[in-house]
C-alpha cells in the first residue's frame, strides 16, 4: 500500500496552512503596533512584549496553573476509585456505566455550566458566595472533565491481566500491598492519558472561569479573551505564543519524566 | 469470627457503591436542573431554579425563537457537514500517513498531535487570524465557512486517532491479494481496506460529531456575521440577559431523543443475542 504516500499531502499542506501559517502571523504581530488585523497603519513596536511586565499576567498564568492542578487531583481522586471498583466488581452490564458515564456530556457544556450557575445563586446556596471564587470553579470544571479522567483509567485496567493479582495473592501479598506494587503501577499509564486529558482544557479553558467566575476568576483563558475584546491582536498573539509554549513545555516534560520512568524500570 | 469479616465486606460494598453514586451525580446535577427547568414555567425568574409550574411552552419555544432555532440550525449544519468532511479527508490522510517512510511519519505524527495538544483558544484565535488575511478579499468571510473549516480542522486528528492505528493491523496481504486477482489499485483500497477499517471510521465519525456539537471556544472566534452556534447563543443570550429557557427544553428533547435510540437498540441487540443463544 506505499503507493498511497501522495494521499498524505493534501492534509500536509493544509496542517501547513492552519499550523505553522498562524504561527508565522502572529510571531510577525507580536512586534508590530496595529489597530486590529490591519496592517495599513501598523509600526514596529516591543509594546506588547513590554506589556509582558504587568503583575496581572503572571497572576493569571499562576492561577490557570494552580485551578488545573487542584481540577487533576480531585479527578484522580474521584475519578480513579470510580474505575477501579466498576472494573473490579462482579457487574455484568459494565456497558451500562460507560453509557451512564457518557449520557452527561452528551448535554451541552455551555448549558451545564449555566445550570451550576443557577444553583449556585439558588437561596440556600447564596449564602455560600461560590460564585466568583476559585473553589466554585475547580468544582465545575471537575464535573466537567472528570468522565476524560474515568475512560482511560478505567481502559487500562480492563485490560490488565487479573492473574497478576491472583498471584501476588497467591504469594500472601496483603491486599493493599498488591494494589500498591501491582495494580497501581500497572495502570499509570490510563493515568498520565488522564491527567493530559484533564489538565490542558482545565488550564486554557475561559467558559467556566468567566460564567462561574464572574469576572473574578481570571486565567490566563480570560486574558486573552479579553486583550482580543480590546483589539489588541499584538499582545493578544503574543500571550497565545506564550501560553502554547507553556502547554508545550509541561507536555514535554511530563512525557520526559513518564518515559524516564520506564528507561529507569528496564535497566 | 467469620461474621465479622462478612460485616466488613458488606460495609466495603456499601461504600463502593455510594462513591460511585456520589461521582456520578456529581455529573448529573446539572443534566437534571437542565431537564427540570425545561418543563418550569419560571425557568428564567430571577429567583434561581423556582418552580412556576410544569408548563410545555419551554418546548414551544424551540420552534417560535428565531434566535435560538437559527443557532440550532447552524449549529446542525456546521456539525453535520464538518463531520462528513472530517471523516472522509481523515480516512485518506490516514492512508497516506501509514505509508510514509518512518521519518515522515513522525513529521506528520507530530504536526497532526497539535491541534489536540493547542488549547482551544489558540485554536481558535489561529484560525481566526487566518481568515482575517482574506478579509480584504472576502468580507463576509466570517459565519459558516470560517467556522466550518474550525470544526473540520480540530476534528480530523480525533478521526486520524481511531483509523491510523486499525489501519496498521490490516493485515497488506489483503490487498496484495486483490491486487494479484487484477484488481486496480484504488479499487482495491475502496473494496478491500476500507471496508475492514468501517468501525474505527463510524467511531471517529461520532467523536468528531460530539466534539463539533458541544463546541464552545473554536466557534466563538470563528462565528460571525449572524452565523452562530447553540454554545455561543446559550453564552452571549445568558451574558445578555435574553436568554430563552427553550435552550433548556430542547437540550433535554435531544437528552430524551438519544436515550430512546440507545435503549431501542439495547434492547433489539438483546433479543438478538438471546435468538442466538436459543439456535445454538
Amino acid at each position: 500500500m506505499k503507493r498511497f504516500k501522495a494521499l498524505a499531502i493534501p492534509y500536509f499542506v493544509w496542517l501547513v496552512f492552519l499550523v505553522v501559517l498562524p504561527i508565522i502571523v502572529m510571531l510577525v504581530l507580536t512586534f508590530m503596533s496595529s489597530n486590529g488585523m490591519d496592517f495599513s497603519s501598523a509600526q514596529a513596536s516591543l509594546d506588547a512584549y513590554a506589556r509582558l511586565a504587568d503583575p496581572s499576567i503572571l497572576k493569571a498564568i499562576w492561577n490557570s496553573l494552580v485551578v488545573a492542578f487542584w481540577t487533576v487531583i480531585i479527578c484522580i481522586a474521584l475519578g480513579y476509585p470510580t474505575a477501579y471498583f466498576i472494573s473490579f466488581s462482579n457487574l455484568k452490564n459494565k456497558m451500562l456505566f460507560l453509557l451512564l458515564l457518557i449520557l452527561p456530556m452528551w448535554s451541552n457544556s455551555m448549558l451545564r455550566i449555566v445550570s451550576w450557575l443557577r444553583l449556585f445563586s439558588m437561596d440556600g446556596l447564596a449564602a455560600l458566595n461560590l460564585i466568583g471564587t476559585n473553589p466554585a470553579v475547580i468544582f465545575v470544571t471537575v464535573t466537567t472533565y472528570l468522565p476524560f479522567m474515568i475512560f482511560p483509567i478505567y481502559t487500562v485496567l480492563e485490560k490488565m491481566d487479573r492473574s497478576l493479582m491472583e498471584a501476588s495473592k497467591d504469594l500472601g501479598v496483603p491486599a493493599w500491598k498488591t494494589f500498591l506494587k501491582v495494580t497501581l503501577p500497572l495502570s499509570m499509564s490510563g493515568v498520565s492519558s488522564g491527567i493530559i486529558m484533564v489538565f490542558l482544557p482545565a488550564a486554557t479553558g475561559f467558559a467556566i472561569s468567566q460564567t462561574i467566575g464572574q469576572g473574578k476568576v481570571r486565567l490566563i483563558g480570560n486574558l486573552i479573551q479579553s486583550v482580543f475584546e480590546k483589539n489588541n491582536y499584538n499582545f493578544g498573539a503574543l500571550l497565545s505564543i506564550l501560553l502554547s509554549i507553556i502547554i508545550i513545555a509541561i507536555v514535554v516534560v511530563f512525557e520526559f519524566l513518564q518515559h524516564g520512568k520506564k528507561e529507569r524500570k528496564e535497566k | 469470627m467469620i461474621e465479622q469479616h462478612q460485616w466488613k465486606r458488606v460495609l466495603v460494598n456499601v461504600f463502593k457503591v455510594m462513591f460511585v453514586c456520589l461521582v456520578l451525580s456529581s455529573m448529573y446535577i446539572p443534566v437534571f436542573i437542565i431537564i427540570y427547568q425545561s418543563f418550569n414555567s419560571t425557568a428564567n425568574s430571577i429567583t434561581p431554579l423556582a418552580w412556576g409550574g410544569f408548563t410545555l411552552d419551554n418546548f414551544a419555544e424551540i420552534f417560535t425563537n428565531r434566535h435560538l432555532y437559527t443557532s440550532i440550525l447552524d449549529s446542525l449544519l456546521v456539525s453535520f457537514w464538518a463531520t462528513f468532511i472530517a471523516t472522509i479527508v481523515g480516512l485518506f490522510s490516514s492512508i497516506g500517513i501509514n505509508a510514509l517512510n518512518k521519518k515522515a511519519r513522525k513529521a506528520m505524527d507530530f504536526l497532526n498531535e497539535i491541534p489536540m495538544l493547542n488549547s482551544e483558544i489558540v485554536t481558535g484565535i489561529s484560525i481566526m487570524i487566518i481568515f482575517s488575511l482574506l478579509k480584504p478579499i472576502f468580507p463576509n468571510v466570517f459565519g459558516f465557512w470560517t467556522m466550518f473549516v474550525a470544526h473540520v480542522f480540530f476534528t480530523i486528528p480525533y478521526v486520524i486517532m481511531m483509523i491510523l492505528p486499525k489501519l496498521e493491523q490490516t493485515d497488506e496481504s489483503l490487498y496484495e491479494a486483490a491486487r494479484d486477482l487484477g484488481c486496480p489499485p484504488f479499487k482495491a483500497l475502496m473494496k478491500v481496506i476500507i471496508p475492514s477499517l468501517s468501525t474505527a471510521i463510524l467511531t471517529g465519525a461520532l467523536i468528531a460529531f460530539t466534539l463539533s456539537i458541544d463546541d464552545f471556544v473554536i466557534s466563538f472566534y470563528t462565528q460571525g456575521n449572524g452565523f452562530s452556534n447553540f454554545s455561543n447563543y446559550v453564552y452571549s443570550a445568558y451574558t445578555k440577559k435574553n436568554f430563552s429557557a427553550g435552550s433548556y427544553a430542547f437540550n433535554a428533547l435531544l437528552t430524551f431523543v438519544t436515550l430512546a435510540v440507545v435503549f431501542f437498540f439495547s434492547m433489539r441487540s438483546n433479543r438478538k443475542a438471546k435468538k442466538g443463544l436459543i439456535r445454538k
